[in-house]
């Protein structure tokens, strides 16, 4: 079995924001794997050292930064990687234009049994790409799964909810998605940080993956940072005063209860 | 409070990729061999993974060792050590940290020097006293992998590389303490070519402890009969168990430890009492095959040591300097000067604001950085020599310069390290002074470097003494031809030009001094080159920080030019210019009042008598 597992580089959740020319500044910003890709990654390994796959390949669409977050899926196990990317891609948001790269990339990579990813990207929190890919290819997706068994040509996956939780099963091949309970991903060791330089990774055009991008179906009109946070108020007094005149902000002036 | 496992170890990752790659330029030489296998792409990756590493796993424990300690059984004469760090060491060897450093030959990766130091400041910083462990096990394996025979290699090399059994130094004894000479361990040589070795070790650093079946002592001993002084000494590796023909761990080979001291820091360092064959059943085993080499052998493990001990005081100062600018933006607490003094009634502001707080925070930034700066440079010149080959001329340049550097960086990153863990304290308040904040811990655990391997003292004689005359001055002469070539660059520029002449003066001044030396031995004022040793090593690592601090800064003024003001390297370029015009305008000046003090012979400190001070005694 194969396993695919497509991840996106981000900044950490940390980073200082900075907008620049319409666009989110990308220089001297820390990039990392979407921590929820890490879980997807580690799941995959997983699977392949328990004898449940033979190969797990890592995708991502990203310019050549983004090769370095490969190269860390690589060194915690991943056997190859694969980059694609198109300067026309550098537009921000165009999450459909990338579900059909991602797609177009992974049709050229079949045959592979089982999709992996992070449920969601913590840069835009949009949880779309991914799912749209496995839209257009027509397999099932079982999303925001904390716990996961592959065997017999199927997936059993546990998901939770507040109060409750699922079992689902689906055919392979499927796209899972992971949340953060599903593993703690591993560190790369530092032999194997040596030794990820020697595994393959290869660059797609799109012209390579058979893909003509297109535009997207919106446009971004506007990117801002959030208002600066206006001071604390602290409500002074006795404790049961206190609470009463609190009670009182959050209703009237801060509108939350 | 604060019993849980918190961490608060920060590390300087932009100030060291700056170092490495914009300043040093070690990608000049990675890829080439003996660095072949190392590239630009691989030390990044290395540093960044090494700073997730210790700040998920290792700094987390940071006040949790303090607190618990080593544990020592007086009945069985064993140590214990806190079980989450024997933990996190099980995790530091699965993750495959411990072959940073160590030769491919015993399955390391023989990582350049600049990249492991750089790490190594990670490791240090986030847990100093659980990271001298694995740095005494590196210098006494590559004692072994350097000097040992054949046999001795084969058996201890793999399994202290590979992080089965550590190893420590036993220099000091209660009579020998910076005068290794008065050693009295004693070496008898057995009929099978062993020795039997007696003697009292005293602060042996991780000289027992629960975290491996074994611990490998190389130790000075004298064999019967050998010369008095340092040069009778003989190097013995001494297992603290006998190891069985299949390398296995047997017996005990009488080494008990008979305490562990109670220290001001590095809590969970056991600094070990320990006792060599006071049942006459200890047995050690010459290093090599040469008798009377103890001194120059440990001298490897010393030198090396030395670096260490100056990375691991800057690795707890950076941290201490930036939880002090956290906490220093948060902490709001008084009015602006300004306002006070204009009557105006403003709110009250983040400390960060007040000036007093700013010239500690940068009076910090700048030494921080320019001790980096100066334990970077050190390590990029022996990855240099080792590139242009032993034995070449190119080589033994490079190499000059890491001898001149080492007791820079032992010294004054122990002493200025201690004083900016001592700054963040001052600029936390009576905040800093509690240990539900991290930096009363660095002050008091950052101590220690002053005084070991070596007290700073030691050090100033090691630059006085020999590197100052060196090759007939060959050392001092190459750095103030680098340092002048850079004030000639910039003595004229706009922007740099009054600190690249400030620098060229001080300079003047440090060379000046270097003639007074010179002359106190031909008047015959011998008392007055100790009296100076030590101020002169500090005029002369000033000197040498300033310089790198002007290079970085007009590195970093290039660099500028191509972003605007909201990039974040904007801001770390900008405050790389400040560090060294601040270090230049506020602490460089103290060159020249020190050059005008050695010069004027002051030899109060001489003439005052023994009895002129109060006349009490030790208790
Ligand atoms: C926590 C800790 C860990 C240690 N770890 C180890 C270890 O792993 N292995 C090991 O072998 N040792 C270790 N040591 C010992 C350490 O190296 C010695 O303490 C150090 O060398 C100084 O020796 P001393 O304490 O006897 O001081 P002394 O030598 O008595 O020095 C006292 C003072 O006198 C000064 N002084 C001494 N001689 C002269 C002189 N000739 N001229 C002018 N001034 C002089 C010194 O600079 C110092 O200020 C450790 C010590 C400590 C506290």
């Amino acid at each position: 079995m194969k396993i695919v597992v497509t991840i996106k580089q981000t900044f950490t959740t940390e980073a200082k924001i900075a907008v620049d020319g319409g666009a989110i500044s990308d220089k001297g910003i820390k990039q990392i794997v979407n921590p929820y890709d890490e879980f997807a990654v580690e799941q995959a390994i997983k699977i392949k050292e328990s004898g449940g796959a033979e190969e797990v390949v890592v995708l991502t669409i990203g310019p050549e930064r983004a090769g370095e977050a490969l190269r860390q899926c690589l060194a915690m196990g991943a056997d190859a990687a694969f980059r694609v990317w198109d300067d026309s891609l550098a537009a921000p948001g165009a999450w459909d234009v990338y579900a059909t790269v991602l797609a177009g990339a992974l049709e050229k990579m079949k045959p592979w049994e089982l999709l992996l990813a992070g449920w969601v990207a913590v840069d835009d929190n949009a949880a779309i790409v991914v799912q749209r890919a496995a839209e257009t290819l027509g397999i099932p997706q079982v999303l925001v799964v904390n716990k996961l068994d592959v065997g017999d040509g199927k997936v059993t996956a546990v998901r939770e909810m507040d109060g409750y939780r699922e079992v689902v099963e689906a055919p392979l091949p499927a796209l899972v998605t992971a949340d953060k309970a599903l593993n703690t991903p591993r560190y790369p060791t530092l032999p194997n940080i040596m030794k990820a330089k020697r595994k393959p990774l290869t660059v797609w055009t799109l012209e390579d993956i058979g893909v003509t991008a297109g535009s997207a179906g919106f446009t971004r009109t506007g990117l801002a940072l959030p208002p600066a946070k206006t001071g604390a108020k602290i409500v002074e007094g006795e404790p049961e005063e206190a609470a009463v005149a609190l009670a009182d902000l959050l209703h009237t002036e801060a509108k939350v209860i | 409070m604060s019993e849980e496992l918190v961490n608060h170890y920060k590390p300087d990752e932009r100030d060291i990729l700056f170092l490495l790659f914009e300043q040093f330029r070690i990608q000049d030489y990675l890829g080439k061999a003996p660095y072949d296998a190392f590239g630009e792409d691989d030390a990044r990756m290395i540093i960044n993974e090494a700073i997730k590493f210790t700040t998920r796993e290792v700094g987390t424990l940071n006040s949790y060792v303090d607190r618990e300690g080593c544990k020592h059984d007086p009945q069985a004469g064993t140590v214990t050590v806190p079980p989450l760090m024997k933990e996190l060491q099980r995790k530091y060897e699965e993750n495959g940290w411990h072959l940073l450093r160590a030769p491919e030959e015993w399955g390391g990766q023989d990582a350049p020097h600049a990249v492991s130091l750089a790490v190594s400041e990670f490791f240090s910083g986030a847990c100093a006293a659980w990271a001298m462990y694995t740095g005494l096990t590196l210098g006494a394996a590559r004692l072994i992998h350097t000097f040992g025979t054949e046999e001795q290699r084969a058996l201890y090399c793999p399994r202290m590389y590979g992080g089965e059994w550590m190893g420590t130094m036993c220099l000091t004894e209660p009579a020998a303490g910076s005068e290794v000479g008065r050693n009295a361990a004693t070496a008898v040589k057995n009929d099978d070519g062993t020795y039997k070795i007696t003697g009292t070790k005293i602060f042996i650093s991780g000289g027992d402890h629960d975290m491996t079946d074994n611990i490998i002592h190389l130790a000075l001993a004298r064999i019967e009969g050998a010369a008095r002084g340092t040069k009778g000494l003989s190097l013995f590796i001494v297992p603290k168990m006998r190891i069985n023909d299949d390398g296995s761990v047997g017996e005990s080979n009488d080494v008990i430890c008979r305490g562990i001291e109670n220290k001001m820091g590095i809590k969970a360092s056991a600094t070990a009492t320990l006792n060599f064959g006071d049942n006459e059943a200890c047995t050690g085993y010459l290093l090599g095959s040469e008798e009377h080499k103890g001194i120059s052998q440990m001298f490897q493990m010393m030198n090396e040591a030395r670096i260490g001990t100056g990375m691991q005081a800057l690795s707890q100062a950076s941290s201490a300097y930036l939880n002090a600018v956290g906490y220093a933006r948060e902490r709001v607490q008084g009015k602006p000067f300004a306002d006070i003094a204009t009557g105006k009634r403003g709110d009250s502001v983040t400390i960060i604001h007040h000036e007093d707080i700013r010239r500690m925070l940068l009076e910090m930034k700048c030494k921080v950085e320019g001790m980096r700066a100066l334990t970077l440079k050190l390590a990029a010149h022996g990855d240099r020599a080792a590139v242009a080959g032993e034995g070449s001329e190119a080589a033994s340049k490079e190499l000059g310069y890491v001898e001149l550097l080492t007791p820079l960086v032992k010294a004054y990153l122990s002493d200025q390290g201690f004083r900016v863990s001592e700054l963040a304290i001052q600029v936390y308040g009576g905040y800093g002074y509690i240990k539900d904040y991290p930096v009363e811990q660095y002050c008091r655990d950052i101590k220690i470097q002053s005084l070991y391997e070596g007290t700073n003292y030691i050090q100033s004689l090691d630059l006085v003494g020999r590197k100052l005359n060196q090759g007939g001055g060959a050392l001092v002469r190459q750095l103030a031809e680098d340092i002048t070539r850079l004030v000639k660059e910039h003595e004229a520029d706009e922007v740099f030009g009054s600190d690249a002449k400030a620098l060229g003066e001080a300079l003047g001044h440090m060379t000046g001094t270097t003639m007074q030396f010179m002359k106190f031995f031909q008047e015959g004022q011998h008392q007055l080159i100790p009296l100076a040793a030590t101020r002169f090593l500090e005029m002369m690592a000033e000197v040498t920080c300033a310089y790198l601090l002007l290079e970085g800064a007009v590195i970093a003024h290039e660099k500028m030019q191509e972003l605007s003001e909201t990039d974040r390297d904007y801001s770390f370029y900008a405050g790389k210019i400040h560090s060294a015009r601040f270090f230049i305008r506020n602490i460089l000046p103290g060159v020249k009042m020190k050059a005008e003090v050695i010069a004027s012979r002051d030899k109060t400190a001489i003439d005052i008598a023994d009895h002129h001070f109060p006349m009490v005694g030790a208790d």
